[in-house]
């Protein structure tokens, strides 16, 4: 296994509302290693987004945070503005989900990747402009000189995109947060972008964050899969164990809904109901609702987030019940 | 329909500023020759507007008073640009206490009657263009202020402005490098307005007789002084009543057209 460039633990994102406290994301732990591209898969409102935006640090100002994110030896949440201002863009950075409007439509995006090296680097403009020249290369753009001097809404989404990217591994950065990267953008293009995100973490070694709601993609790009859960970790695994044992039931659920060839005809498995908005602050379980194994023991308590099977941790007392009888 | 509204406004405006061109360089009569024998003559083809009581030409002092007008309108909306953007763009990005507190003043400068500051300005500092010009200027900082802060509010959360958070981008470097390029229009509808306004307020002034003194000409003081002879020389007070409505409307026009263009996108 490669050195552990990041070490998240404890993470938890709350935001008061009339002095209550509730939570987005809460005990989250996990750590990226160089090299790896770790998937964080969820619905929508399940804290992935926020996890992302605290590593670079730039969740919403009201935002509690607390628990730990080392890297490089540092706990990044203990430093001031102007120390996380320096990681961002040159350590970390972090593609967009909407490459339609992530770009300033009134400068040439040439500039706009240009900019991320002047603020970043000891570096003079016009060597910037030859090393944004070889970046935009390196995403597969021709006619780059040409390119250079284009405003966004010249672009197509997934050029726009390709933009995005480049302004991502301009400084080369350790980690790049890729939050819902092809969410936007047409089934073919999702593909090309996919496949370049793969090339860059082969060539610069940079790690990926990948976010996203869709297995599919997951599946594709990453070799550590966390799946996250109105805020929680339910499970947390490599790529092969999630896709050949999963065992939260959340887990089997969205595994399910993914569509493939052999399931023709049938119609599509969706998880009744909706994730539990942050401001629910019930106890136990909190996919107890829409669970097809809720224990009575679920309504009351929250399960601990343990190991199933070496290197596989899930949060299901269902599981452990489970494993506990064939234990036995 | 919104087309015509510019179209007209930009028709008065660009015919003011061809008016005021011509008058640098020639007027039909010098500004100030006085003659005693002419003095209240009507408009006819030797005076166009007529003249006045000393017998001078209303069309030469209506041409020289654009100049004021527009010299006034412009200084005033700069000084009015520069600092409400530079509070309206602080307070809208960084928001909080800060925010609050800029706010708040700028709540009290707009109750306090803007007329009334004026002459507490001029009062205080004394008569004269350039206190009259800074007065109207500080007059106007709170509405761009108002307009600039909302726009900032709005494009902060836009997502061009976290990712050039996420490059590493200084706050001051998104505020000015980022955003601000991206909200000039309603800036920009907003200091048509205050053109406006700042030309009424200079001709209000000069009308009370503390705006632009004596050797400008202005169509305020016009007024004024055409005030005492209405009724034997009526076409005095309407040379200058005129322009002043058309210099107003103009702009309006121009900044109640470009508002609609601007709420079309």
């Amino acid at each position: 296994m490669n050195e552990k460039l990041f070490e998240i633990k404890d993470l938890s994102i709350s935001f008061k509302k009339k002095d209550e406290q509730f939570f987005a994301v809460k005990s989250v732990d996990f750590d990226i290693h160089k090299g790896e591209i770790v998937g964080l898969v969820g619905e929508s409102g399940c804290g992935k987004t926020l996890t992302g935006l605290s590593i670079i640090g730039l969740t919403p100002g009201d935002a509690v945070i607390s628990g730990q994110i080392n890297f490089k030896g540092m706990n990044l949440l203990s430093k001031n503005k102007e120390e996380r201002r320096s990681t961002r863009g040159k350590s970390i950075s972090m593609i967009f989900q909407e490459p339609m409007t992530s770009l300033n439509p009134l400068m040439k995006v040439g500039d706009q990747i240009r900019e991320t090296l002047l603020i970043n680097m000891p570096i003079d403009k016009l060597q910037a402009k030859q090393k944004v020249y070889e970046i935009m290369k390196s995403v597969g753009f021709a006619d780059v000189c040409n390119l250079y001097k284009k405003y966004p809404h010249e672009l197509s989404g997934g050029m726009r995109q390709r933009v995005v990217i480049c302004i991502a591994i301009a400084c080369n950065p350790d980690l790049i947060i890729a939050d819902e990267p092809t969410t936007a953008l047409d089934v073919t293009v999702q593909a090309q972008i996919l496949e370049l995100l793969k090339k860059i973490n082969l060539e610069t070694n940079s790690s990926i964050l990948f976010i996203s709601h869709d297995f599919g993609v997951i599946k594709e790009m990453c070799s550590q899969v966390i799946v996250m859960y109105a805020g929680y970790i339910v499970e947390k695994s490599c790529i092969e164990r999630i896709f050949s044992n999963p065992i939260h039931p959340y887990t089997q659920a969205l595994l399910k809904c993914i569509p493939a060839p052999e399931k023709k005809g049938n119609p599509l498995f969706s998880i009744k109901g909706k994730v539990p908005s942050i401001y629910d602050n019930s106890e136990g379980c909190p996919f107890f609702n829409r669970c097809s194994y809720a224990l009575e023991r679920c309504r009351k308590e929250l399960p601990e987030l343990r190991e199933y099977e070496p290197e596989h941790l899930t949060r299901c007392f269902y599981a452990e019940e489970k494993n506990g009888k064939t234990d036995s | 329909m919104k087309k015509t509204n510019i179209t007209i406004g930009a028709v008065i405006l660009i015919f003011l500023l061809a008016m005021m061109t011509v008058s640098i360089f020639y007027t039909p009569y010098p500004v100030t020759q006085m003659n005693i024998k002419e003095r209240f003559s009507p408009p006819s083809p030797k005076h166009f507007f007529g003249t006045d009581n000393f017998g001078r030409d209303i069309l030469s002092r209506v041409m020289i008073g654009s100049q004021t007008a527009f010299f006034v309108g412009a200084l005033a909306v700069f000084i009015g640009l520069f600092f409400g953007v530079l509070i309206g763009a602080l307070s809208g990005y960084i928001g909080g206490i800060f925010d609050e507190i800029t706010m708040r003043i700028m709540d009290a400068m707009l109750a306090f009657p803007g007329i009334l500051f004026a002459l507490m300005f001029v009062a205080i500092f004394g008569v004269g263009i350039k206190n009259t010009i800074t007065a109207i200027g500080i007059m106007s900082i709170p509405s761009f202020a108002r307009v600039t802060r909302s726009s900032y509010l709005q494009h902060k959360e836009f997502e061009y402005v976290k990712s050039a958070k996420a490059k590493g981008a200084s706050p001051l470097r998104i505020i000015f490098f980022h955003i601000l390029p991206n909200v000039t229009s309603p800036i920009i509808v907003s200091s048509t307005l205050g053109f406006a306004r700042a030309v009424l307020s200079e001709a209000g002034l000069s009308y009370l007789g503390l705006g632009v003194q004596p050797p400008y000409p202005s169509w305020g003081r016009m007024l004024n002084e055409s005030q005492v002879f209405i009724s034997i020389a009526p076409w005095y007070a309407i040379a200058p009543g005129v322009f002043i409505t058309l210099l107003v409307l103009g702009f309006n026009f121009l900044g109640d057209g470009l508002q609609d263009l601007e709420s079309l996108k």
